[in-house]
């Protein structure tokens, strides 16, 4: 039996390739809202998260910017001098549950404790309709 | 590095909005993933996140 990869709350996760039933997540980077054991229709997860896109260009970020369920970041290497960064965003809006136990992955990083504050305070104020993703269970 | 357990998300606070099911190749089909170094996918090195200004 594998180990299970231990994280927590603030975490960044890169989940690996995973195919079940034609669905795969191609190495998506999230964000670990809550590591809190609980059920969603009836099935068990240990981990709710946000999903983390990149822009292509100047044009894409303006627009997916001005969407309010989007969160924008950067993100920073921390041992590199030169601190090399990439900008992207939150779709704050969606929350993946997961099941440790049924996906394959590696933590990358954390969020900065104020920012991940700001994040959990952001979605939870959110004023649109919120989508659940629950077929990794 | 800070080790401190950080808060979680409230779901007390989720559970009086309005909600839909999606399905993960619906809710990812305008995700661009971000292409991370070689040094942070073999674990060498770590990223941290922060709110863009």
């Amino acid at each position: 039996m594998e180990d299970i990869v231990m994280c927590k709350a603030g975490d960044i996760i890169l989940i690996n390739n995973y195919e079940h039933n034609g669905k795969r997540l191609n190495k998506h980077s999230f964000v670990v809202l809550s590591d809190e054991k609980n059920q969603i229709q009836g099935l068990d997860y240990d981990l709710i998260c946000n999903v983390i896109s990149s822009f292509h260009d100047e044009a894409h970020k303006a627009k997916k910017l001005s969407f309010p369920g989007n969160f924008p970041i950067t993100a920073k290497q921390t041992l590199v001098k030169n601190n090399r960064e990439k900008d992207g965003y939150i779709k704050a809006e969606q929350l993946y549950y997961f099941n440790k136990e049924k996906i394959d992955f590696i933590v990358i990083g954390s969020m900065d404790g104020k920012t991940f504050e700001l994040l959990l305070d952001f979605i939870e104020a959110l004023e649109i309709d919120i989508e659940q993703i629950v077929d990794k269970l | 590095m800070n080790n401190k357990k950080l808060r979680t998300l409230d779901l007390n606070k989720i559970k009086n909005k309005k909600s839909t099911i999606v399905s993960s190749k619906e809710a990812l089909k305008d995700v661009t993933p971000i292409e991370w170094d070689k040094k942070i996918l073999s674990g060498g090195e770590k990223i941290v996140v922060y709110k863009a200004e």
